[in-house]
């Protein structure tokens, strides 16, 4: 193969990932948690981090939107970038990063205000929408690709927290899709919801990679194996097998990957 | 691969900029905040300190009393020291002039005249004398002779006062009468001892009595009462109690204590009294929360091993507990320190110049003597009343490190 | 003393005699709390009632003059006293009024730096000084508003053209705000502090400012407990009496200029109790439905304002 055309795959393939993380190691004061972690995370696809408690995989989420910074004790070495380039240059601001890269956390938690105004929230920061009819515009349709306009359209200025568990976490997906960001994480999304709101936000994931890159955390390995299409597994702060969902479930190279998932350990 | 702005930077988000200074903008509105507290309190208590350090001294003169003159009026200290000042004011004439040139020296000069001559020998002809000068005087030497303060004087007094004080006739003691006399009409001989006596005399009667009952109350209801709509009843009023304006228990005081028991008014055991009801609710709760805090664990091993409730409370419990009582009532004596509404309601309000010798002798307290001498038109007692301001601020100090030294010690029980 | 025993050896009796005066004395020292409110109520239920058998009720809450002069003998010619209670009610809400508008915004914005900004040094510092500022007596606090501040805002009022009286409702009303800082910081700052972090998280989440996220997410989600904390500063304010006796006006005067001189309720029942009265002339009597009006009313802030309070803690706990 000549060298112009394994650049070009290589650029291809660099291309192709949304987010690229070298070396990455995180501590927290004396303590380290995550130990040279490489991953790739490709656009337009799910791709879930799965491992036992406290193995660094909520830690490693954190880094993506940068919400570690909160922590004043954390510290990052390593490179993460985005599209290739880093988001811990001196010269981000991590409203902009946040604005691409959106969230949504373990415990629904939307604010104590209406269901519209929820979902406005993010527009009205940014200055996404020039009057308020642009902004029903941009609501109705986050609610739409959340799933959840039918069920609220007639109540859009009930409270937000009026709503069951399942519905408040499709809200907070509204929310956080309504800035229009390109990526979605979602920190165990579902383990405070019922087995059919469980569903209906998986299905909704399915929907949603079309138009996002999604990072979802999960401690089921059922869901991950459900819902995802590249699995990465944590164990201990290492990143010790990562590849497609089918190879990883089916045929783990490494014992620990086997042992996490018959259920030996974690 | 050619160099771009950072996809992350500010500019790739229109607004981001002005975001970003509402952002400082906010915080230092809220430092502002936050500082002008602390620049109010600096100027309360430094201007307070200016004006009330001169209220721990006094201004002397020294005087030439000759033997002639002893030996003229000897036995009559209050002539001799009359005589002494024409003496030594020559230029003191006619009957404006002479009242003038008694104006100079403090009321109460005489007897501190009489004490110097008891024990003054018998060697020479002229003795020299320290005598303390009137408030006017005092009050103008301390401002070094300012324009304001001279206004106050008529010309011949200003004219002395120089002389005096070009000659070194002049000098600053420590003013032992502020902190141990009690009030006087006359700003030289006023101090705070009555005062502070009254203060101490009732703080001990609200002190015996708000911390027996305070502390058995919340005994009863941290660890015997059943948790029925009564107790809840209880909890309520004494959440109540705690924000009811003092005045209101000086009008209790006075409709009870005065006029029902008709105890004597402006009596040390009745502030203490009425002082105690304030403090009893804010004792109770603080005590409470030192209850609380005990581990169930230490009241389990007592009845583990037998004990009956009382015992275990009162053999294990409250022993761990007093320390964080103790500081809930150091503050709470602190607060009644500084309370002077509801001692005017009980009749503290009386001009009293012996020191109380009894519990129902009439007395006044510190906040209300500052109270009283703020009304005062003389110079001399404004700053008399920011003296004695300085002396309740700084046993307020006192009674506030020692709760927090108090509460530092204990929390390393567990 | 005889310590009995029962029949399998072990001693009774004499713990129980001792036991259950202790208990009793527990008992009693709890009811000496509600006696206490009983008390309050009691004497000054009595007291008014009295009163309103010589002045009449509605006279009395409604009435826009007081002016409470009676007549030293029973031939003297002059008028009985009038005694509505209304100039005293505006000024006491006058005075407040602006305390509380000085009080509330530097005390929530002290209490957002202090929750928010400050970092662990700077709280150690600054806390100390807001409880230093809360305990210092409040006659201090009434001399300084007399000596200093009445007289400097005279003048400045001067310099600009302004007639502002030596007893202004503005000089007592900035010195009481002052007071009541420490009160609406602390009970904002707590109240702040206890908006769930996971809202802060959602919101920063988003891309938002701190700033963004205090002012349109933590604030209005405290926004209960902070309103609970400003009726009860109210509530201190309007009970508060010594700022007002050295700082504001002796007599009434039925204005809203707060560069007036008036008077409250709790100046008047100080004036009403100090001079040389008959316990039970109508003038003394009268100071005691001041007490009661007093009483209903700050009452009435505090349940309001620990209500709100509890229930925000309620819903965030």
């Amino acid at each position: 193969m000549s060298i112009l055309k394994k650049v070009e795959i290589g650029e291809e393939l660099v291309l192709n990932k949304k987010i690229i993380a070298k070396n990455v190691c995180v501590s927290y004061g004396e303590l380290q948690v995550l130990h040279n972690v490489n991953l790739e995370i490709s656009s337009n696809r799910v791709t879930a981090l799965i491992g036992p408690s406290g193995c660094g995989k909520t830690t490693f989420l954190r880094c993506l939107n940068r919400m570690n910074d909160l922590i004043p004790s954390c510290r990052l070495k390593g490179s993460i970038t985005l599209d290739g380039f880093d988001i811990y240059d001196k010269s981000v601001d991590v409203e902009v990063l946040r604005r691409r890269v959106g969230m949504v956390f373990q415990k629904p938690n939307p604010f104590p205000k209406s269901i519209y105004e929820n979902v406005a929230y993010g527009p009205r920061i940014h200055g996404l929408a020039k009057d308020k009819a642009a902004l029903d515009v941009a609501v109705e349709k986050s609610l739409r690709r959340a799933g959840l306009w039918d069920e609220v359209k007639d109540r859009l200025d009930a409270p937000g927290t009026s709503l069951s568990g399942g519905q408040q976490q499709r809200l907070c997906i509204a929310r956080a899709i309504a800035i229009e960001p390109e990526i979605i994480l979602m920190d165990e999304p579902c383990s405070a919801l019922d087995p059919i709101a469980t569903a209906r936000i998986e299905e909704l994931i399915h929907e949603l990679k079309e138009r996002y890159t999604i990072i979802i955390v999960t401690h089921s390995m059922q869901q991950a194996a459900r819902v995802s299409d590249y699995t990465a597994f944590f164990h201990l702060g290492d990143l010790v097998e990562k590849g497609e969902t089918a190879t990883i479930f089916t045929n783990p190279k490494d014992e620990r990957t086997e042992a996490y998932i018959t259920g030996r350990i974690g | 691969m050619t160099k771009q702005t950072h996809p992350l930077a500010r500019a790739t988000l229109p607004g981001l900029e002005a975001r970003y200074r509402a952002e400082i903008r906010f915080k230092y509105i809220g430092l502002v905040a936050v500082a002008f507290s602390l620049v109010f309190l600096f100027f309360l208590i430094g201007g307070i300190a200016i004006k009330g350090v001169g209220a721990f001294f006094k201004t002397d003169v020294q005087l030439e009393i000759t033997k002639e003159l002893i030996a003229e009026h000897g036995s009559d200290s209050y002539t001799l020291l009359r005589e002494t000042l024409l003496y030594n004011l020559p230029e003191a004439k006619g009957r404006l002039g002479h009242k003038d040139a008694y104006k100079m020296i403090a009321a109460g000069a005489d007897d501190e005249l009489e004490k110097v001559m008891a024990n003054l020998g018998e060697t020479s002809d002229i003795f020299k004398v320290w005598l303390p000068v009137s408030d006017t005087i005092d009050m103008a030497y301390k401002a070094d002779l300012a324009e304001d303060m001279l206004g106050t004087l008529t010309a011949s007094q200003q004219k002395w006062l120089q002389s005096w004080a070009d000659n070194g006739r002049l000098r600053m003691s420590f003013n032992w009468n502020f902190l141990t006399k009690g009030d006087s009409r006359d700003p030289e001989r006023a101090g705070i001892g009555g005062a502070f006596l009254g203060s101490v005399m009732s703080l001990l009667v609200c002190l015996i009595l708000s911390f027996i009952v305070g502390i058995f109350a919340a005994i009863y209801l941290e660890e015997f009462a059943p948790k029925n709509k009564l107790t809840a009843f209880l909890e309520v009023n004494i959440n109540n109690l705690a924000t009811v304006p003092s005045i209101i228990f000086g009008l209790l005081g006075l409709a009870v204590f005065l006029n029902l028991f008709g105890l004597p008014r402006s009596s040390a055991i009745v502030g203490g009294m009425v002082l105690s009801l304030m403090t009893l609710p804010t004792i109770i709760i603080t005590s409470r929360v030192s209850l609380q805090a005990v581990p169930p664990s230490i009241r389990e091993a007592a009845l583990g091993l037998g004990a009956s409730q009382i015992q275990a409370v009162f053999h294990h419990v409250l022993p761990l507990a007093i320390p964080g009582m103790l500081t809930g009532t150091i503050l709470g004596m602190a607060r009644a320190l500084g309370e002077t509404a509801p001692l005017l309601m009980i009749g503290m309000v009386a001009f009293i110049v012996d020191p109380p010798l009894g519990f129902m002798d009439p007395a006044t307290a510190l906040p209300v003597q500052v109270f009283l001498w703020s009304d005062s038109p003389e110079r001399a007692f404004a700053e008399k009343t920011s003296g004695a301001i300085l002396v309740l601020l700084v046993f307020l100090l006192f009674m506030n490190l020692t709760a927090i030294l108090l509460r530092k010690k204990l929390e390393k029980k567990w | 003393m005889a310590v009995a025993t029962n029949k399998n050896g072990f001693s009774a009796g004499k713990k129980r005699y001792g036991e259950k005066a202790i208990k009793l004395a527990l008992v009693a020292s709890s009811t000496v709390a509600v006696l206490v409110t009983v008390g309050i109520v009691f004497s000054l239920l009595f007291e008014s009632l009295l009163f309103f058998q010589d002045v009449n009720f509605f006279d009395f809450i409604f009435g826009l003059d007081w002016n409470p002069q009676i007549a030293m003998r029973s031939d003297q010619v002059g008028s009985s006293g009038a005694f509505g209670a209304v100039p005293l009610l505006v000024g006491t809400l006058l005075i407040s009024f602006i305390a509380l508008s000085v009080a509330a915004p530097l005390g929530i914005y002290s209490a957002i730096y202090l929750a928010e900004y400050a970092g662990d040094k700077r709280r150690a510092v600054i806390k100390p000084v807001l409880e230093v500022l809360a305990g210092i007596p409040t006659v201090v606090y009434g001399f300084f508003a007399a000596i200093v501040i009445a007289p400097a805002l005279r003048g400045a009022g001067a310099s600009i053209g302004l007639d502002i009286a030596s007893e202004s409702a503005l000089a007592a009303g900035l010195v009481m705000g002052v007071m009541i800082i420490p009160l609406v910081s602390s009970i904002s700052d707590d109240v702040i502090t206890a908006v769930p972090s996971a809202l802060r998280e959602g919101s920063l989440g988003l891309g938002a400012t701190k700033s963004e996220t205090i002012r349109r997410v933590v604030l209005p989600a405290a926004l209960p407990g902070i309103a609970g904390g400003i009726m009860l500063a109210a509530s201190r304010a309007v009970g508060e009496t010594m700022i007002v006796v050295m700082a504001a006006g002796l007599s009434a005067n039925l204005t809203f200029n707060p560069l007036e001189a008036v008077t409250t309720v709790t100046v008047q029942i100080v004036m009403l109790l100090t001079g040389d009265q008959e316990f039970d002339s109508a003038k003394t009597l009268s100071a005691f439905a001041l007490g009661l009006t007093l009483f209903v009313i700050t009452l009435i802030f505090n349940l309001i304002g620990n209500w709100a309070v509890n229930r925000y803690r309620e819903a965030y706990d």
